[in-house]
């Protein structure tokens, strides 16, 4: 048991907060505009790596920092305009996803310009020294993510709910041109959602460079993990999101250590599989109305 | 800056649509023979193997210039199959490269480590090709482009770990080396000349070109492109769609594992490096490139990305940088690619309709027009709608409805917005199943009937606003229309397609112009859509005709010439239900008219009482 909580619980609870962080950014992206933004696992990467490039150059740690955040905004908002405003609620999602996909093989090569796609170690990070607590070798790297995603969703949750601006957003999610004709602004809309997907990237990316180590293909990973996530919850429903996340993580942490570390992947695809056959539209999510 | 804007939204096929107009008239221009011959995909395959061969002749089978040449190949190959599966049933997959993974293994483990012949490799990785692409294809039915999208890049992550797991086989990052072709089992049977690897190259590149066309030209090609422009409308033709998703996703992999074979015989040797997941993006930019769907766009986007990447070799991250920029600005600017043509060729109309007799065409349909369709003899009972009902919620859209309907009869189903007509023709469609009641056809159940099903047994309809098919040609339509004729007399499928022909001329469709008929309906106006649609209905020949609102959007000339041909087709034993808003045309045109009024019915009579019913008049105005 002890062994199962060592090498299967605590590592897959906190890698699957991780999937579940991004699983919640699909989520908030997705409610309103539609799209899923194949670039988001990129996003997550990039303001690590390019505080560790500014550091690097020798630019004060806090300016890295500030430089890290403001590449990744400006990164999210070009995705908006190029890749995700064009397509808000448009039903052809084969646009989208290969607009959002062009714009994650761009980041990506950018990110392994420097790298050249080496994997790189992160100093900022919260401390991943390991310490023994209750008999377990855990970190306070690994602790944080869990915590942080419950914070995290719990706060959208209540933005959505309680806010004049969340309302508007799950208003544009239901139907564009109502809150068109309501005076809400499908652009901004758009943008809003995107940079609240840019900020849990920029959490997310914080977690994920204190816990392991930073490679530029990480993106794509993390894209297919949390949309697996996503899927499962509904692809619009926050705390279905929080739920695939944990789910995921868990999954693929017990087939990496029963049946070998290259077939993580393999048992989140068969996930995928399951999911799609035994419920496709994910646990909260609701089968959709043929109109003819 | 805003109307720039709108150009893009609204204007972004213009470049595309130049340039196919230009193509074709420069093909116009060609003497007739030249023409059909210039567009036969083996000719133009032909001219792609002198021209490979010319290269290889000049430069050396072992040459850069060669390799070049038979990368390219390869490429095409791969890129064909992509667009069989996207180009042709508009289903995303992200995938090839896993597919082209597996079939260089299957090739390299196959002859590299145990000596396998050629003959039996190849196979043996195009059937593992399909195999991945069944596999990944099998949800189709149930999940939308998104889904499909992410599970075929999950294959490719799956089996990039796969290559490296499996290391008794694929001798992980080692890599297999070797990959020789052998003609037989004996392991001295390899073949030393030097020609024979390029040769089988592009020998199977002209295959997948030849084949690609050819598949896209068979009955289940069309029906997959109909799927993928309208699968509403398709369904009403009879063409379920999964069979036709899950085919191209098989057959598009197929070609992908081929592909992979003939890569790892051109590589010799074959390591997890040369399939990393930018393998994918590669084919898919290629063939979104050239134009998702054509015929020629996967040779052009192979060419440019082949060369243009091999000019900025010395640049490495710039080529993959420029196939996610492309890709974005695509998809912003020309979501079609450089060849936006994605109908194929198909029989002119007439010929599609066996009525190559252009006198005995539309003018005896028009002759025959004086005398009253009314039945002389009781006829059978083609439909029966016994006490329907239907519910969406709390709603009762349809709350006990109970028709019969006579072969050749025209019934008008009319009343207020909202009182259940299309929901009617709906349920006797099959697009809804009834929560309670029976519809009968030909004295056989269909309540529970998909609406595909529900066409093949003898049920055309028509919709509100025409489910045509954009990417496809006029002449296609008709083409896919009869290939799905039903069973009927010999008089009777005359007569139907005479009507057929009469409305394509009825809607300025020009059934004789072949120019008209090879355009794409995209281009059509609402109108000649309308009747383009219904044409397709007729066409089929079949025991019941369901219109919705036919006459929406028409002029006057053409609401009359509809009549006349609608009174043709039930004349020769069609029965049909127009549901119209335009009482004027129904009362001439129907032999008897049910109104319905809160889902259930309100009158039921001769058209010339209906004026006289006082209970239509309140459900209409709302007073008595």
């Amino acid at each position: 048991m002890d062994q199962f909580i060592q090498s299967i619980l605590l590592p897959g609870l906190s890698q699957g907060a991780i999937y579940g962080l991004i699983a919640v950014a699909f989520a908030v992206l997705h409610l309103t505009t539609g799209v899923i933004n194949f670039g988001h696992g990129q996003l997550v990467v990039l303001a690590p790596i390019v505080i560790l490039l500014s550091a690097a150059a020798g630019v004060p740690v806090w300016l890295a920092f500030l430089f890290g955040f403001a590449a990744l905004l400006i990164a999210a908002l070009v995705t908006e305009v190029v890749a995700i405003r064009p397509f808000v609620q448009s039903g052809s999602a084969v646009s989208w996803i290969l607009s959002t996909f062009g714009v994650s093989i761009v980041l990506t090569e950018i990110l392994a310009i420097p790298a050249g796609g080496e994997a790189t170690y992160f100093p900022f990070g919260i401390p991943s020294t390991p310490f023994t607590f209750l008999g377990f070798r855990v970190s306070w790297a690994e602790l944080a993510t869990l915590p942080v995603l419950l914070l995290v969703a719990a706060a959208l949750l209540v933005f959505y709910r309680r806010t004049r601006v969340g309302r508007e957003l799950r208003a544009v999610g239901q139907d564009v041109r109502g809150a068109e004709a309501l005076g809400i602004s499908r652009a901004r809309a758009s943008q809003i959602t995107v940079l609240i997907s840019a900020v849990i990237a920029a959490i997310t990316g914080y977690l994920v460079a204190s816990s392991q180590i930073l490679m530029p293909n990480l993106g794509i990973f993390f894209l297919f993990y949390g949309f697996v996530a996503v899927s499962m919850g509904g692809m619009s429903s926050v705390p279905g999101a929080v739920i695939g996340g944990v789910v995921v993580g868990l999954v693929s942490q017990g087939a990496a250590v029963y049946i070998g570390p290259l077939y993580g992947n393999l048992a989140v695809f068969v996930l995928l599989v399951l999911v799609y056959v035994v419920r496709p539209h994910g646990i909260f999510g609701s089968r959709p109305v043929r109109e003819v | 800056m805003a109307r720039f804007q709108e150009n893009l939204r609204t204007g972004s096929y213009a470049v595309q649509d130049a340039v196919n107009r230009g193509l074709d008239r420069v093909l116009d221009r060609l003497p007739a023979p030249l023409r059909r011959v210039a567009v036969m995909p083996s000719v133009q395959g032909l001219a792609m193997v002198i021209a490979a061969l010319t290269i290889l002749v000049i430069s050396g089978p072992m040459s850069y210039p060669a390799y070049v040449v038979l990368l390219i190949c390869v490429y095409l190959v791969s890129v064909y199959g992509v667009n069989v599966t996207i180009g042709f049933s508009g289903v995303l997959s992200l995938g090839q490269g896993a597919a082209f993974a597996v079939g260089a293994y299957v090739a390299g483990i196959l002859a590299g480590t145990y000596m396998w012949p050629i003959w039996l490799t190849l196979p043996l990785a195009l059937l593992s090709g399909v195999a991945v692409g069944a596999l990944v294809g099998l949800p189709a039915g149930r999940l939308a482009a998104l889904g499909l999208a992410m599970l075929s890049l999950g294959t490719v992550l799956v089996v990039s770990d796969m290559l490296v797991a499996l290391d008794d086989l694929t001798r992980g990052h080692g890599g297999i080396s070797g990959i020789t072709p052998f003609l037989s089992f004996d392991p001295s049977s390899y073949v030393l000349w030097e020609w024979f690897v390029p040769l089988v190259i592009i020998g199977i590149a002209f295959l997948a070109f030849w084949f690609h066309a050819r598949y896209r030209t068979s009955r289940i090609g069309r029906a997959t492109a109909a799927v993928r422009d309208e699968s509403i409308g398709a369904s009403a033709l009879g063409i379920g769609g999964y069979a036709t998703k899950v085919a191209a996703f098989a057959v598009g992999s197929g070609m992908g594992g081929l592909a992979g074979a003939l890569f790892a015989y051109l590589s010799v040797y074959i390591s997890p490096d040369a399939f990393l997941p930018s393998l994918s993006i590669l084919f898919l930019v290629m063939a979104v490139l050239g134009g998702l769907g054509s015929q020629l766009g996967p040779l052009v986007g192979v060419i440019i990305l082949v060369i243009v990447p091999l000019m900025l070799a010395p640049y490495p991250h710039v080529n993959i940088i420029v196939y996610g920029v492309l890709l974005v600005l695509l998809m912003r600017l020309r979501p079609r690619g450089l060849f936006s043509r994605t109908a194929a060729a198909a029989d002119p109309v007439r010929a599609s309709l066996r009525l190559d007799d252009t006198a005995a065409g539309p003018e005896t349909a028009a002759s025959q027009t004086a005398e009253p369709a009314v039945a002389i003899a009781p006829k059978n009972v083609m439909l029966r709608v016994d006490d329907v009902r239907r519910s969406f919620g709390g709603v009762k859209a349809v709350d006990g409805v109970t028709l019969a309907l006579r072969e050749g009869e025209i019934l008008g189903l009319i009343g207020p917005n909202g009182s259940g007509k299309t929901t009617m023709l709906n349920l006797i469609g099959g697009y809804y199943r009834p929560s309670a009641g029976s519809v009968a056809l030909d004295g056989v159940d269909i309540s529970r009937a998909r609406p595909q099903e529900s066409a093949r047994r003898g049920i055309a309809r028509t919709f509100q606003t025409p489910k045509t098919f954009a990417g496809m040609s006029i002449d296609e339509h008709i083409e896919i229309a009869v290939q799905r004729q039903l069973d009927a007399s010999a008089e009777r499928v005359a007569a139907c397609r005479t009507a057929a022909l009469a409305l394509l001329e009825a809607g300025g469709l020009k059934p004789d112009d072949l120019k008209m008929g090879r355009r794409e309906s995209r281009f059509l106006g609402h109108g000649q859509l309308r009747f383009l649609e219904a044409a397709m209905a007729v066409a089929r020949c079949p025991k019941v005709l369901l219109l919705d609102e036919p006459a929406a959007g028409l002029s006057a000339s053409e609401i009359d010439a509809l009549e006349t041909i609608v009174k043709e087709v039930a004349r020769a034993g069609v029965a049909v239900i127009v549901v119209e808003h335009h009482l004027e045309m129904v009362s001439r045109l129907v032999d008897r008219i049910v109104v319905l009024d809160l889902g259930r019915v309100l009158w039921e009579g001769h058209p010339d009482d209906l004026h006289d019913a006082e209970a239509v008049r309140a459900a209409y105005m709302g007073t008595v």
